[in-house]
């Protein structure tokens, strides 16, 4: 009988092995296999570039380098769009817990770390010619994050490729370290890189990294020299102009015929055809859809094909809209008029339907008149000027994403980079050229003379609603300027955005920004 | 488990030992079992060693009690008390060892199974016996128990003398008494009955007296009497549980238990449930308790599908899974609170236990019983808004454009209806001395007050037993199967300016037709929609099948040890089907079908070891040590379609129907988790006064990170049966009284899967070839933490259990203290990362828990036909976050129109959990907007404006049993506690009214601008204190002839929630929307949940 026991005893305790408890993951890819194979480069590749779309976001990027401008307010509209955080991006009270600085942060770090771990993998690769191209191109997007970072907070937590403890602090690159990093970051890659036309339209070419160098150059004087004005930094003017110069010269790109191709629905190859260094793809039939930039700002009943939600929130300012000629034809563009009942640029007025009806608030049912002013605190249905700059698709069944590729660098850039550049060192007469043969091609008169608030006008007429406006406003010593709602001028401590609160409680090695 | 329990009854002066066994049959689970065990291991035959000198012949038969499982019963004047025996043998029967130690005493004995029973040698000639010579009549008769079983050993006296006599071991008794006297009947674990002798023969029944039994309680990995527990253990019977419509067990309990919290997510059938036990250990999700239903541990991470999604509308709430349970199976459900109790389970014991057990079939018993219960739900009351001419007269007054179209439209009534509800279930059983069984099945239909919602489930069970190997084996075997269909409608735990189906009631204009005149639905917008049309068009159901089934098998290997082995399986498939018709004006691509599906199952393998023995005199162990591994597999699955543009079928049935040319999206997500354990206990009683107990478990998990996979966890409790002391019985006021203090280490492991590992993943792609193909990324998923681990709760309890007259008060106090350490929670991650949050255990934060708990149960009143009882509980705890090295934690971002931007919650230091930090608000200004409270420069500044945890909770139960009638009622209330009206923060303004919403008539009077900014601030904090008659039943019990083929029949009539007593604006003070910001979720926040209906119901039980 004892040995029945002890037999019994062994069977069950048998049926029963103790594991190892080795966490099985059975529903992502273990890309271990995928990541050592070179055919599968691009699958390292993608994720850097999907960062790309990120910095439309219009929760971190985009939001915050355009709201805290006159480009973009989102006002709080009575019982809609009511968050301090956006009201304070737009009046400069902001501070290390708003949110949309944390998402920027955030955002632009996570970027960075994407290039580091497609940097990592493919380092392991035989080094073909096709890896090395894409390893270029990474590390192009990885400089743009830095740059993004060192523009916007003036420092950054940095890792080198092959650290992947992710618990250890990191390096805290300051401004000029973060500079000098870049600068040659891109030197090491412009020899590398190909040029427009040999790689695939939407990829990292040559001309996108001598844009991103010649921006360094640009801010250098920023970078190097004292708040608001900066004049006693260091300016880099000759570098730009040598690096556009380049740009031009190559003959890859022309300046557009039609501004307004370009920020259509379907802008890819008329793009391609012409000025576009940088684009970002998107395509909403595969998901990769932008923005609903037509969603966000128009009024709830502007509604037309698939469009039938709409959020009224955004609009522009009266300091922006003081800026225009209102026969540019960058203002205004009634091209889908008749299929969306709207103009392209800015909206202002009465709006209509498609139908050409005239349009009533959703609230109380007064006439839709959108108006130049409004109130940042609290705002009628109506108020402020609305912006389409790109243009929906009216017969899109995904109306929730933009399918217009963002215009990320043009060679309209150059040639205003470059005018500002010659300005800046005292050459007028070139910079007059420049801006004059931009102007020539956007079918506005010609300027007899040329000074720093016309270029900076002209970069808002060219790139607004592009996310570039506060690091041209910073340039152009603007930033902190009284304005629309924004009274007295800013303190300048705020042109660098507070580092987030969460990311110092994270890491102790970071320290606050002055002056927050 | 204990066996050689001797029970001590200073009643009648007669000492009884009883086996704990032979209440077991009818309280328990493990009966048949034990009864296995009696008949064979302790016949007649079984050698017993024993070596006393100089020791009281009770002494000699408490130490065979101790070494065998014989049970002797006697009374005191049989065997001469003071006469010292020393007797020393090896090996030999009890009968050899009586002879020995009764020579030369008046007493004799005789052995029935275990019993054994010292007569008087005169007795025995007799068999039994009489009070007095003298009496004029002779009575005899029989005591059998309720089950119509025999009972040895009762106490018979009759009043006004001094006699006693016992029934011998077929439950006879005859005797010779005076005509017209009384006789008692007492029996430990019974009620006594006093019988007036009026003839000759007399059949005693005697009752079972829950209250007097030492109750047998399931503790982890066995049972207990509760006299033996050293923790903080609440059990509840069948008696105990609530009464009306109930759905799962949580229904049962919740209020009964004090320190356990049962929130309910509003009213839907099956709706979802918050189980707190003692207060909020953690401030991620993963609060909820252990859940074990006869010994197997079951994962209740959500299996509900996803639904359709509609834009503005959150997601649906999730439904209570514990619903497959049907509550008519369930026997007792005990709850483990403090951590020397729920210490054996480890990891998952943290936020305590409960212990769910089943009915079992009953030995010598065949049953057969019906119940079934039919009622009516309705919505206690509406929310107020404004009705067409009040609407019409209020826009005119604000100076806002009419908007009438004529119509007087109550949207609540076209929504809310009053709803009919049954349930019948079935069982029948039966058993033997090798076997038994019990199967059951039911069927119960709830529907919902809001139309086209219910729920409807079946469930069976069965419980069998059987005995093998001459009785070394015990198998038993369980099985539940159960199918639930829910459905439901668009009701979501957060929203926009959309609104799910109630916030489109409530905010739709009253003039609106609900109907166009062609008979098609009338909906203005995407955004103003019809919530009738919402119901109407809109299908959602789910189908959840699951089948809980264990085996387990116990082997006596030899005196007092024992191996178990457990073997559990549990698979849940559900399938949700949405469709939504293309008619609805929300969607913007036509009709819609959802098809999810969660297939979740865990397997579940446990060996373990008992070991009951006595080294000494007064000296009781009870070993315990096992082994435990569980596996668990989550795999959902899903796809969803677009662009239907008929109405001739449901478009489930037909997907191809689609007039979309791509693919429908597709979707799935698979988990696997693992646990294994090691666990170990003592139980050590010397003289059965000093009680201790320490556990041991440890816990590896797939969760945990590579360098921590496993845990540690310990506790230890004693607890002194201080009533047991000869001082205190000199005091002779407490008829029991025992002091417990415990300490343990617990832990939580509730974290989804794979955070503590890198994992290279798919992630977004992006197109590289320049065309449309998108190439698909490949980068790191998360920010790993492999040094991921448990959270710790470290718990001290101390607490006093005590009975008073006689046990007719009796109660119990606790109070305790816990700390949680190591807490996990998703943190911002050390840039640059792969992702801004990373899991993390928050080094240095702690949160703790103090509180202190009551229990009291009275007997007012016990008389034949009047019995009068009170019971009731009381908790109150503080909650306290520390130590935190961040700011704060947000969550509960509201929902509605214009603040949704803002946390109405934070998490901070020095502060409890739900605490809502915002505007304090102070009025309106002259121009109608909100005036808060600024800081010196005027700018309005945030403060702590609420606490979501209640100062107190309170129960309070009454039982009336008059003749055949009974009436229970069962009050519960919360006080103290702020709940935040999300609902009323954009119903019961103006702004929202100027865009065409429905508002209150309160906020019409108001001085509010129809242009006021919607901040969220102490305006709509309000208080959430509730006092509520959760259910009134009055029954009967239908007299039945002696010979009737029915044995009992009880009919009952019973409301839920029949009133509610509340300052609270909204459809309920009890809230618990379900909302999470980063796995954080909030609590007391109250927005569009399904509405607690009133219930009314008719229910009969029938046994035959």
């Amino acid at each position: 009988m004892k040995q029945l026991h002890i037999f019994l005893i062994l069977l069950l305790l048998g049926t029963v092995s103790c594991t190892r408890l080795n966490e099985e993951i059975l529903d992502e890819q273990d890309g271990n296999s995928v990541v050592t194979n070179p055919d599968n480069v691009g699958m390292l590749v993608a994720p850097t570039y999907a960062f790309l779309r990120d910095l439309q976001s219009r929760g971190a990027g985009w939001l915050v380098q355009e709201s805290v401008t006159d480009e973009v307010a989102f006002p709080t509209r009575g019982a809609n769009w009511n968050s301090a955080d956006y009201r304070t991006l737009f009046t400069h009270d902001y501070t290390a817990t708003n949110s949309y600085i944390k998402n920027t942060w955030n955002s632009y770090l996570i970027g960075f770390t994407k290039c580091n771990i497609a940097l990592q993998n493919m380092d392991k690769m035989v080094q073909t010619d096709e890896i090395k191209e894409y390893v270029a191109e990474v590390r192009f997007i990885r400089a743009l994050s830095m740059y993004l970072l060192n523009d916007c907070f003036g420092q950054m937590p940095f890792r080198e490729s092959s650290e992947t403890d992710y618990f250890q602090n990191p390096t805290i690159l300051t401004r000029p370290q973060a500079v000098t990093r870049i600068i040659s970051e891109l030197n090491d890659i412009i020899p590398v890189l190909k040029s427009k036309g040999e790689v695939p339209y939407g990829r990292i070419t040559k001309a996108a990294a001598q844009t991103l160098l010649a921006k360094v150059y640009l801010n250098y004087q920023v970078y190097t020299g004292t708040a608001p004005k900066f004049t006693d930094g260091t300016g880099k003017w000759d570098e730009v102009i040598s690096i556009c110069d380049d740009i031009i010269n190559s003959g890859k790109y022309v300046l557009a015929d039609d501004f307004w191709k370009l920020y259509l629905a379907d802008n890819a190859s008329y793009s391609d055809q012409t000025e576009t260094i940088l684009p970002i793809i998107y395509n909403t039939v595969t998901g990769i859809g932008g923005i609903p930039w037509v969603n966000m700002t128009l009024d709830y009943n502007q509604t037309f094909g698939k469009y039938t939600s709409l959020w009224n929130g955004c609009c522009t300012t009266p300091t922006f809209f003081a800026t225009w000629d209102q026969t540019d034809p960058r203002f205004s563009d009634g091209r889908l008029k008749s299929q969306i009942g709207f103009n392209l640029g800015l909206l202002v007025g009465q709006q209509y339907s498609p139908a050409g009806v005239a349009l009533t608030t959703k609230d109380g049912g007064r006439p839709l008149i959108f108006t130049t002013d409004f109130s940042i605190a609290n705002s009628l249905e109506e108020q402020g000027v609305r912006v389409v700059k790109y243009a929906p698709d009216p017969t899109t069944v995904n109306p929730g994403g933009s399918d217009n590729d963002f215009q990320y660098y043009r060679l309209a850039d150059i040639y205003l980079m470059r005018a500002e550049a010659k300005f800046r060192k005292g050459d007028a007469a070139g910079a007059l050229t420049d801006i004059n043969t931009l102007r020539a091609k956007r079918n506005v008169p010609t300027l007899a003379a040329v000074t720093l608030d016309k270029i900076l006008n002209e970069r808002g007429y060219e790139f607004y609603w592009d996310n570039c406006r506060r690091n041209d406003l910073v340039r152009f010593g603007k930033y902190c300027d009284d304005r629309y709602q924004k009274t007295p001028e800013t303190d300048y401590h705020r042109i660098l955005l507070p580092i987030p609160q969460v990311a110092l409680e994270s890491n102790t090695q970071l320290t606050q920004n002055p002056g927050y | 488990m204990k066996n050689n329990a001797s029970l001590y009854l200073d009643k009648g002066r007669i000492y009884h030992s009883l086996r704990i066994f032979s209440i077991l049959i009818f309280v328990s689970l493990f009966a048949v079992k034990v009864s296995a065990q009696k008949t064979v291991v302790y016949s007649q035959q079984t050698l017993i060693s024993l070596t006393v000198k100089n020791k009281t012949i009770k002494e000699v038969f408490r130490q065979i009690e101790n070494k065998s499982q014989f049970i002797f019963i006697y009374n005191d004047k049989v065997i001469d008390a003071k006469k010292k025996v020393s007797i020393t043998v090896k090996d030999e029967t009890v009968d050899q060892i009586l002879q020995k130690v009764l020579t030369g005493t008046a007493a004799t004995y005789k052995i029935s199974d275990r019993q054994i029973i010292i007569l008087s040698a005169k007795d025995e000639k007799k068999e039994s016996g009489s009070v007095d010579n003298s009496a004029s009549t002779s009575v005899s008769g029989v005591v059998v128990d309720p089950n119509n079983e025999p009972l040895a050993g009762v106490t018979i006296s009759l009043k006004g003398s001094n006699g006693v006599y016992i029934s011998d071991f077929k439950g006879q008794f005859s005797l010779k008494v005076p005509l017209n006297s009384t006789l008692a009947f007492s029996f430990i674990g019974y009620k006594s009955q006093n019988v007036k002798v009026t003839k000759e023969v007399l059949k005693i029944e005697m009752v079972e007296d829950t209250k007097l039994i030492d109750e047998i309680v399931v503790v982890g990995y066995g049972i207990a009497k509760k006299s033996d527990l050293t923790g903080a253990i609440s059990s509840l019977k069948e008696s105990d549980f609530n009464k009306g419509v109930l759905a799962s067990p949580t229904d049962m309990i919740q209020g009964r238990v004090a320190g356990v919290a049962v929130t309910n997510n509003g009213g839907e059938p099956g709706g979802g449930v918050s189980v707190r036990i003692r207060g909020a250990n953690s401030i991620r999700s993963g609060q909820d308790p252990l859940y074990v239903i006869d010994g197997i541990p079951l994962d209740i991470t959500s299996v509900q599908p996803a639904g359709g999604s509609i834009t503005g509308v959150g997601d649906s709430g999730n439904k209570n899974p514990l619903n497959f349970l049907n509550p008519d199976d369930i026997e007792s459900i005990d709850i483990l609170k403090d951590a020397s109790a729920t210490a054996i389970y480890g990891s998952r014991g943290a936020n305590g236990v409960v212990l769910v057990t089943t009915k079992k079939g009953k030995e010598g018993k065949t049953t057969i019983s019906y119940s079934a219960y039919a009622g009516y739900s309705a919505l206690p009351s509406k929310y107020s808004v404004l009705n067409a001419s009040e609407y019409n007269a209020a826009r005119s007054a604000k100076g806002l454009a009419a908007d009438d179209k004529g119509y007087n439209t109550d949207w609540q009534d076209q929504i809310f209806r009053t709803a009919f509800t049954q349930s019948h279930a079935v069982s029948f059983g039966a058993g033997n001395k090798n076997s038994n069984y019990r199967a059951s099945l039911s069927y119960m239909k709830e529907n919902g007050i809001i139309k086209k919602t219910g729920m409807e489930k079946f469930t069976g069970r069965i419980n069998a037993s059987l005995k093998g190997l001459k009785d070394h084996l015990l198998l038993e075997f369980g099985l539940t199967a159960a199918r639930t269909n829910d459905q439901r409608a668009p009701i979501g735990q957060s929203g926009g300016v959309e609104g799910d189906l109630l916030l489109s009631a409530l905010k739709a204009n009253p003039t609106y037709p609900v109907y166009n005149t062609d008979g098609t639905f009338y909906q203005v917008s995407d955004q103003v929609r019809n919530p009738l049309a919402m119901i109407s068009l809109t299908n959602d159901n789910t189908q959840t099948d699951r089948i809980l089934a264990n085996v387990t098998g116990t082997l006596y290997l030899f005196k007092g040890l024992k191996y178990k082995m457990n073997v559990a399986f549990d698979q849940t498939k559900a399938v949700r089907k949405v469709d939504q018709n293309y008619q609805l004006s929300y969607l913007s691509d036509g009709g819609t079908v959802d098809i999810n599906n969660v297939e979740a199952g865990s397997s579940l393998i446990e060996n373990y070891l008992t070991y009951d023995f006595n080294p000494a005199p007064n000296h009781k162990i009870n070993l315990l040590a096992g082994h435990s591994y569980q596996r668990f597999k989550i795999y959902t699955y899903g796809l969803s379609e677009t662009g239907f543009d008929t109405n001739d079928i449901e478009y489930i049935n037909s997907l191809a129907l689609s007039e979309k040319s791509d693919q429908a999206s597709v979707s799935s997500d698979i988990t696997i988790n693992e646990l294994q354990s090691f666990f170990g206990r003592v139980n050590y009683s010397l003289q059965d006064k000093y009680l201790l107990t320490a556990n041991f478990r440890a816990d590896g998990s797939t969760k945990f990170g590579s360098n921590n996979k496993y845990g540690y966890f310990p506790s230890t409790a004693f607890a002194w049966r201080m009533s047991e002391e000869e001082f205190i019985k000199k005091i002779n006021v407490f008829s029991n009284l025992k002091m417990r203090l415990g300490w343990g280490i617990t832990g939580n492991q509730e974290i989804p899967s794979k955070i503590s590992q890198a994992s290279l993943g798919t992630t977004s792609g992006a197109v590289l070839n320049g065309g449309s193909t998108v190439t698909p990324g490949i980068t790191v998923l998360r920010t790993p933490n492999p040094d991921l681990k448990w959270e710790t709760t470290s718990q001290y309890n101390g607490g006093f259990d005590f009975g008073f007259f006689e046990g007719r008060l009796s109660g119990s106090v606790d109070i305790y203290s816990k700390s949680t350490s190591n807490v996990l929670l998703q943190v911002t991650s050390t840039m640059p990362s792969p992702a801004a949050q990373v899991w993390e255990n928050v080094p240095g934060m702690k949160i703790l828990n103090k509180g202190v708990e009551l229990a009291l149960n009275g007997v007012l009143i016990s008389k034949k036909d009047l019995t009068w009882s009170i019971g009731g509980n009381f908790s109150t705890y503080s909650n306290r976050v520390t130590n935190m090295n961040l700011s704060s934690i947000p969550t509960d971002y509201p929902s509605g129109p214009g603040i949704t931007g803002t946390a109405s919650q934070v998490i901070m230091n020095n502060e409890p959990v739900g605490t809502f930090y915002g505007y304090r608000f102070l009025g309106f200004d002259a121009n109608g907007k909100s005036i808060f409270k600024t800081d010196a420069s005027g700018k309005a500044v945030k403060e702590v404006i609420g606490h979501a945890l209640p100062k107190f909770t309170y129960n309070l139960t009454t039982n009336l049993i008059w003749k055949q009638f009974d009436l229970s009622l069962n009050f519960n209330g919360v006080y103290g506690n702020d709940v935040y009206n999300n609902l009323a923060n954009i119903m019961n303004q103006m702004t929202l009214f100027s865009s065409g919403w429905n508002t209150t008539a309160s906020a019409v009077k108001s001085t509010e601008s129809l242009t006021n900014v919607l901040d969220y601030s102490s305006r709509f904090i309000e208080s959430g204190s509730y006092l509520r008659l959760s259910n009134a039943t009055l029954g009967y019990n239908v007299k039945l002839a002696q010979n009737s083929w029915l044995t009992r029949l009880r009919v009952y009539a019973s409301g839920n929630n029949l009133f509610t007593i509340t300052k609270y604006s909204g459809y309920d003070p009890e809230v618990s929307a379900e909302r999470y910001s980063n796995g954080v979720p909030s609590i007391g926040v109250g927005w569009t949940s399904y509405p607690k209906a009133r219930v009314i119901t008719f229910g009969v039980n029938a046994e035959f």
